[in-house]
């Protein structure tokens, strides 16, 4: 037993003196993003990673790392620790279920910068930001309800929060300016990543006569499915286009380093606060994708039109009357949902199948 | 033709040498793995020692990692021994999360901490308890086997998690995430040392181990659990009443992986969720058999198993090594040390 106690004793000397040797030193700001899902997801956490790169291509004085498919909740912390214990000086957190955990560990390090995408918690050390994709949703609805024929489009939707219902909502919104007979249907998935839960909402769709899909969710799965049963696809995250040609009628897209250059170069000039950045078509932060090859020329005139009229702030999408799927009137005529009433939506707009849970 | 005999007696030296050369040859083959992708092997060990071991703060971490795995194996060297495989930890450390968190978001968060916390420590242990019982039940009044009822158990515990998660314990300002209400401070167990995340439960774990080793080598109960672990039959002719003893170390068992259960909740995460690390409850049987069910070692296994899992989150940062591969290197060095346990009992024989 002795002779084991001892043993284990060297073992434990060897690793702490394996762990002490030095670490290399540079002068660059150290910047961290955490994905929820991973790296290369083809949706969502790519789009980071695309803003990730250009970021790092843009700016010289900075040098990023990423973490992938971290998990919500007590690993997530932990793996914000260990960056900022290497000498990460700003992080970014891509998905609202990081925030408790953001805001946590921000308390603890007040010289440490810290962004989170899509939450609503802030310190003088945490910013959050987002784009206004209810922008780019609303023109792809204005594509589908033009191309649809069935009237039944399927909106495969991972959570009920603010974002997505927002989502959902502003698609439709388009959708039935054109076409005031379209119905949206949505199916929740209850997962931001999830390509077998994704393909099989999409089946469902399809087996009810869909002939266009939607997604909120981080990977191309329902493209896929409509790929297979011929049928449209509108696209999300990133420009999918390539893979698609046929099948995506457009896509809302992210462009996210635009906000991570911007958010560094302050960084760097020592004039960064912590705001609540939402920016929109306007900003270049949300675009639409390239149009898929079926789209025909009347079509993409008339969405490339009404885009103009949202940068120029002619055209505002919440703006009433609306009614929610109840059939009671939620925006006035006239006046326009607030950004605030914006990022607390809690309802459904007329037009769309589907139930929020647990409210 | 390669044959196994069977060992007369077990030498102490080969109880040191094969997890070591196990885990050697473990690390070989997580190194070709390595190579595979293209990466320096020498570099990503090197990484993983240093993010388990080489800062305060990085063995803070795999002491963070290393207090469950300490009360769950405290509490599965109590059954092993008496021969009850308890593969129901997993459960158990859910359960008792869930009984200790009711308190924590249902009870006004005015009343004291201590008094809070002594509920949630209740809650921990009675919640794993009962999971734990329920099978031992079966067991000493019905012959239902232990390992399926334990396992299936399981099963029911994460859906109810899930079931509170998605419905009636949801935060309705957690926009739809399954997320419970985040704890009052007041049902927060207080941090040991400042700057980390070791908790008040890192003492109750090392407690645990105390107790179990005077429970097994002083008392009473210990003795009648060993006598039952070497032969039940035998047990019983001596006047043990072998029902009994197998529902009491199931209690003990069930209630140290729901104390841990409530560790994690109250200590780290501070609001219950569907993920809260429950594997703890599955790592912990491999922590068990390493330490040959002896609560000294178990110590060390469990500080050494929490390095791998806290290194593993930390070399995907300093090593840029995509997540699947960490996950390959600790299956791969886990698989070989349980494997290389055939060893221990049989021996290699050659017959022409």
């Amino acid at each position: 037993m002795k002779k084991f106690a001892s043993l284990i004793l060297v073992v434990f000397i060897v690793m702490f003196g394996i762990g002490y040797t030095s670490q290399a030193k540079n002068s660059k700001i150290k910047v961290a993003f955490l994905y929820v899902g991973p790296h290369n997801d083809g949706g969502w956490s790519q789009a980071h990673d695309e803003g990730r790169i250009y970021l790092q291509k843009h700016l010289p004085y900075v040098e990023t790392a990423y973490s992938e498919s971290v998990p919500e909740g007590a690993p997530c912390e932990k793996i914000i620790r260990d960056y900022i214990h290497k000498g990460y000086k700003v992080i970014f957190g891509t998905s609202f279920g990081f925030m408790d955990s953001m805001y946590n560990v921000a308390k603890d390090y007040p010289n440490v910068i810290f962004e989170h995408c899509s939450g609503y918690k802030t310190r003088k050390n945490m910013g959050t930001y987002f784009g206004r994709m209810y922008q780019a949703d609303y023109l792809s609805g204005l594509v589908a309800g033009m191309m649809t024929k069935t009237n039944y489009i399927g909106f495969v939707a991972p959570f009920p929060i603010p974002e997505v219902i927002r989502e959902i909502d502003s698609f439709t919104i388009g959708a039935r300016e054109v076409n005031p007979k379209v119905e949206v249907h949505v199916i929740w998935t209850n997962s931001w990543f999830n390509p077998v839960k994704e393909r099989s909402a999409a089946e469902t769709f399809i087996a009810n006569k869909a002939d266009i899909i939607a997604s909120g969710c981080d990977s191309p799965a329902s493209i896929e499915g409509a790929k297979k049963a011929h049928i449209f696809a509108i696209g999300y995250d990133r420009d999918n286009y390539a893979k698609f040609p046929n099948t995506l009628l457009t896509s809302r897209i992210w462009h996210w380093g635009v906000f991570y250059t911007k958010t560094l170069k302050e960084i760097h000039n020592g004039t960064w606060k912590a705001t609540q950045y939402w920016g929109g078509l306007k900003d270049g932060i949300v675009g639409l994708g390239k149009f898929g090859n079926k789209v025909p020329k009347k079509v993409r005139n008339y969405v490339l039109k009404r885009e103009k009229e949202i940068i120029d702030g002619k055209l505002k999408i919440f703006e009433g009357p609306i009614y929610d799927n109840k059939g009671k009137l939620m925006v006035k005529k006239a006046q326009e949902l607030s950004d605030k009433d914006k990022l607390s939506l809690q309802w459904f707009v007329k037009g769309v199948v589907g139930n929020i849970p647990n409210k | 033709m390669i044959y196994f005999e069977k060992r007369e007696n077990i030498s102490a030296k080969l109880k040191i040498v094969i997890p070591i050369v196990s885990l050697l040859i473990g690390i070989l083959f997580g190194a070709l793995a390595i190579v595979v992708v293209g990466i320096n092997p020498y570099a990503v060990y090197k990484s993983l020692f240093v993010n388990a071991f080489g800062s305060w703060y990085a063995f803070s971490e795999t002491l963070v990692a290393a207090t469950p795995l300490m009360l769950i194996t405290a509490g599965l060297i109590l059954v092993f021994k008496m021969g009850i495989w308890n593969i129901g930890a997993y459960g158990q450390y859910i359960m008792g999360a869930i009984l200790s968190s009711y308190f924590a978001i249902f009870m006004p968060p005015e009343i004291s901490k201590p008094l809070m916390l002594i509920l949630m420590f209740a809650g921990g242990a009675i919640g794993g308890a009962i999971w734990a019982v329920i099978p031992a039940i079966f067991k000493v009044f019905w012959e239902v086997n232990e390992v399926i009822t334990t396992l299936l158990l399981n099963y029911i515990a994460l859906y109810v998690l899930k079931f509170l998660m998605y419905g009636p314990w949801k935060n309705p300002k957690s926009f739809g995430f399954p997320l419970s209400k985040p704890f009052p401070s007041s049902a927060q167990l207080p941090v040991l040392f400042e700057h980390t995340r070791i908790n008040l439960g890192l003492a109750f774990a090392l407690i645990s181990i105390i107790a179990v080793w005077f429970i097994i080598k002083k008392t009473n109960f210990g003795y009648e659990v060993r006598v039952i672990g070497n032969n039940p039959t035998t047990a019983k002719y001596a006047g043990i009443s072998v029902g009994k003893n197998i529902i009491i170390a199931m209690a003990i068992s069930g209630a140290l992986a729901g104390i841990a259960g409530m560790v994690q909740v109250s200590g780290i995460i501070h609001f219950l969720q569907v993920k809260i690390n429950a594997n703890y409850g599955y790592t912990s049987i491999i922590v068990a058999w390493i330490s040959y069910l002896n609560p000294a070692l178990c110590l060390l296994s469990s500080v050494l198993f929490g390095g791998l899992e806290s290194g593993g989150y930390s070399i995907q940062i300093s090593m840029r090594v995509s997540y699947g591969i960490v996950g390959l290197i600790e299956s791969i060095a886990l698989f070989s040390i349980v494997g290389a346990q055939i060893f221990l009992n049989y021996k290699l024989r050659w017959k022409k």
